[in-house]
């Protein structure tokens, strides 16, 4: 795998020269932004870092023009502007993520893995779930009931994914609780109700065919019709 | 006193002291006119009586009596009375009126040649008439009627206008000098309100160019240069944690890489893990250092809503990387309007740091690594609860709880700096929301978050 880096302090530069090389990737660096642009040749690297306060031309306008001729090869922007609007005009001129320094390798390496991975998995086919005139659109957790669009918190939308994803069964609190929150969070019943009853205003307040429902003593189900 | 009603009471009260001693002047002096008039016309009828009886031969003392009787020159209720040099009277009008006389006044008459004083409501005027054969004299007296009835009128309108206009001054002299001094108030109400976070406030100044004006424009540069050297300092904190990140990332690389080298050996790897250690630390201070000094500024309007359960969420995942045992034990109280309620306007990410810090420190401070995590609505406004069973903080150091660098007894031995409460509270209180601390049970800790709408 090969992975170009664009990073002006030459002792930074060779550390993440060594760690990338001891984890098996080819590493060409670079020093100034002008450089970088003028000996870039599309489709030669695998990711690409850049610092952004660099010299000749800074890491946003470099990745910039790398787009211009290659919209494959994620970009991972590395720097000390921690600030959202720096973090945002890199994601507008093309970056795929962002790592403030000082990082840890181990975060590094996980960001390059997923970046690389993210490359690798095809475009996921569209899956959409279709309960009466509900739809859920999962890979853009999106959910319209008539046609129209409901916005969801995605809590929400991972409830009403845990609720359509069971078929019309009817799941108990305890699983739900469960499936909706990871180990490190326990709740009540109660919260379970709350977070329906959110749900159930959003998608069946306005509508005269109720689809979530309680059956009491157990749990909830999604269905067309009781 | 407020220098507003010193001036108003001060212009007020001189003007009521003038005006009054003005009126009490123009009464004198037209009292003093009128009885110097009035002895006039006493003394052109005295004489003129004398004179028809001395030297009009074809004139006795009954013709002069009709005479007086039809003169229209006659004054009101007057009386004459004419003697001749041995004191005798030789002439006395028909009237009614008296005239209290004696010889000592005729003597002093002959010695003063005109006299004029006054005898109750009459004044009498006496006047030494010396021929060549013979001396004469008259007393005249009457009363001014008319002269007095002008000077009554004179002093109601006098006393009439002080009052009037008295009342008059006082009245528009507060609404004058409260309206001229309204822009020193205006200035006042400016400067009271200014902060650290509204530094860019300045003074309206209209074209008048008085001394409030100058003292206005002379704050507005006070101010400029304030914000400026202020937005200096900020910058500096700035510059300086962003220009430490890259060296801090030297270090942290070559430590990492160092560790990672097989012919490293053990010893040297605790060591180098110590310092990363301490790396790290100094990465955290650097970055909210940044956070503090970017806090500072103004406060916005935020357009943004975002639903808080969810960046308590968010916020859960994120210190569940750093604290991967750390357990959340979380519920949340159903109400009617919870769901408005969970709506905040703010920065989204500003928010997720306060909850990190609040959740950070739950976890720190615990004795068993739990924290348990509320959310409920009191009286229109959102709470946020955390709690955790630990050491509690004493009276002393609660109240420099949110002071920075602030660490209580029970850190010893846990990282940090004592800057995380500080964030928490500038950020909170940006969102018009507030945090406090209490100890609602023994060995309890917790923390509200409070939103107000």
């Amino acid at each position: 795998m090969k992975i170009l880096l664009l990073e002006d302090d030459f002792t930074l530069s060779k550390e993440i020269k060594d760690f990338l090389s001891s984890k098996s990737f080819e590493c060409y660096s670079f020093y100034d932004g002008g450089l970088l642009i003028k000996h870039y040749v599309p489709d030669t690297y695998d990711m690409i870092i850049l610092d952004i306060n660099v010299p000749g031309k800074n890491g946003i306008e470099v990745c910039k023009a790398i787009r211009e001729t290659d919209k494959k090869t994620p970009v991972l922007m590395l720097t000390a502007f921690s600030e959202i609007d720096d973090k945002l005009n890199s994601f507008q001129n093309g970056a795929d993520d962002y790592l403030v320094k000082p990082f840890h390798f181990e975060e590094l390496f996980a960001r390059i893995s997923s970046l690389l991975r993210r490359k690798e998995i095809p475009q996921q086919i569209q899956q959409k779930i279709v309960v009466r005139d509900m739809e859920i659109l999962e890979s853009e957790m999106k959910v319209f009931r008539a046609g129209e669009e409901i916005k969801l918190t995605p809590k929400e939308f991972k409830l009403i994914l845990i609720l359509a994803n069971a078929n019309g069964n009817v799941l108990s609190k305890q699983y739900i609780a469960d499936k909706l929150w990871d180990y490190h969070i326990e709740t009540n019943q109660n919260t379970i109700e709350v977070y329906i009853n959110f749900l159930r205003k959003k998608i069946d307040k306005d509508h005269d065919i109720k689809l979530i429902h309680t059956k009491i003593g157990y749990g909830y189900y999604l269905k067309e019709e009781e | 006193m407020t220098l507003k009603n010193r001036i108003s009471l001060l212009v007020s009260l001189l003007f009521t002291v003038l005006f009054g001693l003005a009126s009490t002047l123009i009464f004198v002096l037209y009292a003093n006119f009128r009885k110097e008039e009035f002895r006039d016309r006493l003394e052109i009828k005295a004489l003129s009586n004398i004179k028809l009886l001395v030297n009009v031969k074809e004139i006795d003392n009954q013709l002069l009596k009709i005479i007086d009787q039809n003169s229209i020159n006659k004054l009101y209720n007057e009386k004459t009375l004419v003697f001749d040099s041995n004191y005798h009277l030789i002439y006395s009008s028909i009237d009614d009126a008296k005239i209290d006389w004696s010889i000592n006044d005729l003597k002093y008459l002959k010695k003063h040649k005109t006299l004029f004083k006054q005898q109750g409501d009459y004044e009498v005027y006496g006047v030494f008439y010396d021929t060549n054969d013979k001396d004469f004299y008259a007393l005249i007296s009457a009363s001014d009627n008319y002269g007095k009835r002008k000077l009554l009128y004179l002093r109601y309108i006098l006393i009439i206008s002080y009052v009037f206009f008295t009342a008059i001054c006082w009245i528009a002299t507060s609404f004058t000098v409260k309206k001229a001094m309204n822009p020193l108030g205006i200035f006042h109400q400016k400067i009271k309100k200014i902060n650290e976070n509204n530094l860019d406030t300045r003074v309206l100044i209209k074209s008048n160019r008085n001394e409030i004006d100058l003292i206005a424009n002379e704050f507005n540069f006070m101010m400029d240069r304030i914000e400026i050297s202020y937005q200096k300092q900020k910058e500096f904190t700035a510059h300086a944690s962003h220009e430490l990140r890259t060296p801090l990332s030297r270090i942290t690389s070559q430590i990492e890489n160092t560790i990672s080298k097989q012919e490293t050996d053990t010893e040297s790897k605790a060591f180098l893990r110590n310092i990363l250690t301490d790396v790290n630390q100094l990465t955290e201070l650097i970055h909210s250092l940044l956070i503090l000094s970017k806090l500072d500024n103004k406060k916005h309007e935020y357009k943004e809503a975002y639903r808080i359960d969810e960046i308590l969420f968010s916020s859960i995942e994120k210190i569940n990387k750093t604290y991967p045992d750390f357990v959340i034990l979380f519920g949340i109280e159903e109400n009617e309007n919870l769901e408005s309620l969970l709506e905040v306007r703010g920065n989204k990410t500003l928010l997720e740091i306060a909850i990190v810090n609040i959740l950070k420190n739950a976890c720190v401070y615990s004795d068993n690594k739990q924290a348990v995590v509320n959310i409920r609505s009191q009286e229109n406004n959102l709470i946020i609860s955390v709690s955790n069973t630990g050491t509690t903080l004493d009276d002393e150091e609660q109240k420099n709880l949110f002071q920075p660098f602030m660490r209580g007894k029970n850190s010893k031995g846990t990282t940090g700096f004592g800057l995380g409460l500080r964030i928490v509270q500038r950020i909170l209180v940006l969102h018009k929301a507030s945090i406090s601390y209490c100890t609602p049970e023994p060995n309890t800790n917790q923390f509200e978050v409070t939103f107000h709408f």
